[in-house]
């Protein structure tokens, strides 16, 4: 018992976790189809695409800033894979690294202009953002594409071993993010710069190189989203991804990362992520139209984060 | 002058944050129309003593009588209305709004009715006609130069029937004729009956300006004297005159061979052609000023500023930093003036803060040797005795001084040859600021130079083997130890 008080106030990620007990118990209250073997890997096939995205923002977050342009690149990289894998033309390996590579250049041009121009991240991102979404009618000429590989459709409905790829995508991508920020000198100097910028300069660090960084990994986690998305509607559609880097900073902000930079976990993002998820697919279980979700999940998002404010106080009086 | 004639009477103000007395029992006396200079070292409670008076923190004891009335209890608005105001050193204009706006800003409703901008413009009109002021109502302060904002927060203070005015270094920011205008300007608001106090570490503007002069040291209220009684010197010397020569261990050491070579380093438009040499096994003093440039030349040598000429040399080879980490992996340490914008991160705990910027000396394949960094770090802890509470203690919840130390330890990890230290005892407890000057001379018996910023004289004239004094970005003398005396280095700090 004194063991679980300890996991919730003391763990950072504690608050979030106990909000998502507490839904789960709700919604498994009020319908017997929530808590069911299917229901929770549909939840978890839902949230792969926002888990992905927000992993990587995460970084970008707790280095200080904010990457608007995630939408955008989704829609970008899943156009360019589709492209890659139209006809067969090339091999899906190579469709997939070049859009991976494609994904990671789009997130360095950000993270070039943030850093050369010192101009706020949330203002590049959001030119960055329309500019993206610009490229990716350009690259489809404004239609959708299919005719796509068939293999590139096994990774966004196939299974192996009886676990949906994207889940598995979503394992896979949380095990790194989260080895890569709590375990290696990068994620220490990522929180290192979000914390105290000038003072990390004066330590040594080399801030330019790192938050050039962080942007790089939010355009590979945007890539990798943007290919599970075409592989899973089968076409390349220019105007995916709309709205979705404002899921994924939400997902981010309920996990407990502060907007201001400094700290935050991956476990709260994915948490965060689980959030969402859950309620958005148990309103669906209940017959809560589409509309209302939308109001209710705002609502939620705001309570979150104050509710995590006054938890904080709370917690520095335990 | 008669009691009724006494517009500010200070009864006793003590002060104190977290155990460190601020000010101790400050009388001072203040009458109609009088123009008052405070005088003393930076830290010796002026700026306190001046939110006292405003209200905006409360003493711990005495009194302050403002118009036969004792202002304890109201609050910063309170003040305000009953006529203190003050001309911060940062001035508090709105720069997107007009000069009659930020004149009547947050007073736009007089008499109970809503005043026009065509009633501020002419009200603002009407005010600076009466002062012969040549500026346009309509300009955008944005617009304006320094000295002309700074008349338009003295004009605010008039206009909200201001009956003492205090102001914060008024000239340091303002030309030679600037300086001339706001002279006539003051006398003119002396001749109104406005009081003024203010400080100023120019002697010759104290003595221009003033009608008593009051110097306070460590908090504690030397005397107020009129110029009759005082000059220049003797002022000097009620400012610094404190024996505590015992405070600073004596450590001797032979000074070895020049490390650091600087030759006509120029820094626009912080500082220009300085010259200096540090050697292994030598504390070389920096003395001048806040804003003199001493921080500037420091920051260049550890490359987070660039220099604009000159040449420094690094053990014979040319030395020219890009960035921090160049100058890091050059064998130097710095430590900042400043420990919260440019020492500590505060969410991170001791070990955490101590391995910034090293991090790739405990590389183990892509991750931490986290076993080894901790290992290191437990030692510099308890080399350096910073006291902490528990393990993994965030290093925001962790005394001045202990933060210091941990500051400390994160230079002496990486074992560096020369070591910058600007402030390296500001805001710090006293037995943290013995047991760092303790560390200091012990780094200089192994032979580290060291490069040692500081506003505390004294203590700068006990851990220096040579001081060089700095003024307005310029060297204005290099004093070997005997040479040094507090009142030498600060009449060329004043020149």
């Amino acid at each position: 018992m004194k063991e679980l008080k300890a996991f919730f106030t003391k763990t950072p990620t504690g608050g979030i976790f106990l909000a998502l007990i507490l839904v789960c118990a709700l919604f498994s209250s009020m319908t017997s189809r929530f808590l069911t073997p299917t229901n929770i890997s549909v939840i978890l096939n839902q949230v792969s695409v926002n888990a992905i995205l927000a992993f990587g923002v995460t970084f970008v977050i707790i280095a200080g800033g904010i990457d608007l342009s995630l939408g955008s690149l989704v829609a970008v990289c899943g156009v360019v894979v589709a492209l890659l894998s139209q006809n067969n033309e090339y091999s899906l390996w190579l469709a997939i690294i070049g859009t991976l590579i494609a994904g990671i250049a789009l997130g360095a041009l950000n993270g070039i202009i943030v850093v050369l121009t010192k101009v706020p991240p949330f203002i590049v991102t959001l030119g960055t953002m329309t500019i993206g979404r610009g490229v990716a009618l350009i690259l489809s000429k404004g239609r959708p594409i299919s005719d796509l590989n068939e293999s590139l459709n096994f990774l966004g409905n196939g299974d192996l071993f009886g676990i949906p790829i994207p889940i598995l995508f979503l394992v896979l991508s949380y095990a790194t993010c989260h080895i890569l920020l709590t375990k290696t000198i990068f994620g220490r100097y990522v929180k290192a710069i979000g914390g105290n910028e000038m003072a990390s300069y004066v330590a040594g660090v080399r801030v330019n190189r790192i938050k050039l960084y962080v942007y790089m990994i939010s355009g590979l986690f945007a890539a990798l989203a943007g290919i599970l998305l075409t592989a899973r509607i089968n076409t390349g559609q220019p105007n995916a991804g709309l709205g979705f880097e404002l899921d994924a900073i939400a997902a981010v902000i309920i996990g407990g990362t502060s907007t201001r930079g400094g700290k935050g976990t991956i476990t709260g993002t994915l948490l965060g992520v689980l959030f969402i998820g859950v309620i958005n697919n148990g309103l669906d279980l209940i017959n809560v139209s589409a509309y209302w979700q939308q109001v209710i999940m705002g609502g939620i998002i705001i309570l979150a984060v104050v509710l995590d404010g006054l938890y904080q106080k709370l917690k520095m009086n335990i | 002058m008669a009691e009724q004639d006494c517009l500010l009477k200070i009864k006793g103000i003590s002060l104190a944050f977290s155990g460190t007395p601020i000010l101790k029992s400050v009388d001072l006396s203040l009458y109609q129309g009088e123009i008052h200079a405070l005088v003393g070292e930076n830290g010796a409670g002026k700026s306190s003593l001046f939110k006292c008076i405003l209200g905006i923190i409360s003493p711990s004891q005495g009194e302050i009588i403002f118009l036969n009335e004792s202002l304890s209890g109201y609050s910063i608005r309170d003040i305000l209305r009953k006529g203190i105001s003050m001309i911060h050193q940062e001035l508090m204009l709105i720069p997107e709004l007009t000069v009659a706006e930020n004149i009547f800003l947050g007073r736009e409703t007089a008499h109970g009715k809503r005043m026009g901008l065509s009633e501020i413009n002419q009200a603002t009109t009407d005010l600076f006609r009466e002062y012969d002021l040549d500026i346009l109502v309509g300009a955008f302060v944005k617009d304006l130069s320094i000295a002309h904002q700074q008349i338009i927060e003295i004009m605010r203070s008039v206009s909200q029937k201001a009956r003492l005015i205090l102001m914060d270094e008024p000239t340091s920011s303002l030309t030679e004729k600037e300086v001339v205008f706001f002279r006539q300007l003051i006398f003119r608001l002396k001749s109104e009956g406005i009081s003024i106090v203010f400080t100023s570490h120019k002697m010759d503007e104290v003595f221009d300006f003033s009608d008593k002069i009051s110097v306070l040291r460590d908090g504690e209220m030397v005397g107020t004297f009129s110029k009759a009684e005082v000059d220049p010197m003797s002022l000097v010397q009620k400012m610094v005159g404190r024996e505590m020569k015992d405070f600073y261990p004596k450590a001797l050491s032979e000074v070895g061979q020049a490390i650091i070579r600087v030759n006509d380093l120029s820094c626009a438009p912080h500082f220009e052609h300085v010259n200096f040499t540090l050697h292994s096994g030598e504390v070389l003093g920096l003395s001048g000023l806040v804003g003199a440039g001493r921080s500037d030349i420091g920051q260049v040598l550890f490359g987070v500023k660039k220099k604009t000429s000159g040449t420094m040399q690094l053990k014979g080879q040319e030395y020219n930093p890009g960035n921090p980490s160049e100058a890091l992996r050059a064998g130097l340490g710095y430590l900042g003036e400043d420990r919260k914008e440019m020492g500590i991160i505060p969410e991170m705990n001791i070990t955490e803060n101590m391995s910034l910027g090293l991090l790739d000396a405990y590389r183990k394949f892509l991750f931490i040797d986290q076993e080894k960094e901790s290992l290191d770090a437990a030692e510099m802890q308890s080399r350096l005795s910073v006291h902490s509470a528990k393990e993994g203690q965030r290093i925001q919840n962790l005394s001045g001084g202990n933060q210091q130390k941990v500051l400390f330890g994160r230079i002496l990890l990486n074992n560096p040859e020369v070591l910058i230290l600007d402030e390296p005892t500001r805001g710090i407890d006293v037995m943290s600021k013995f047991e760092i000057y303790t560390l200091i001379l012990a780094l200089k018996k192994q032979g580290k130079a060291i490069l040692l910023i500081s506003s505390d004289l004294p203590e700068l004239l006990a851990m220096s083997d040579r001081v060089i004094v700095i003024s307005k970005g310029k060297q204005m003398a290099e004093l070997s130890r005997d040479n040094a005396s507090p009142e030498k280095v600060l009449e060329f700090s004043l020149h």
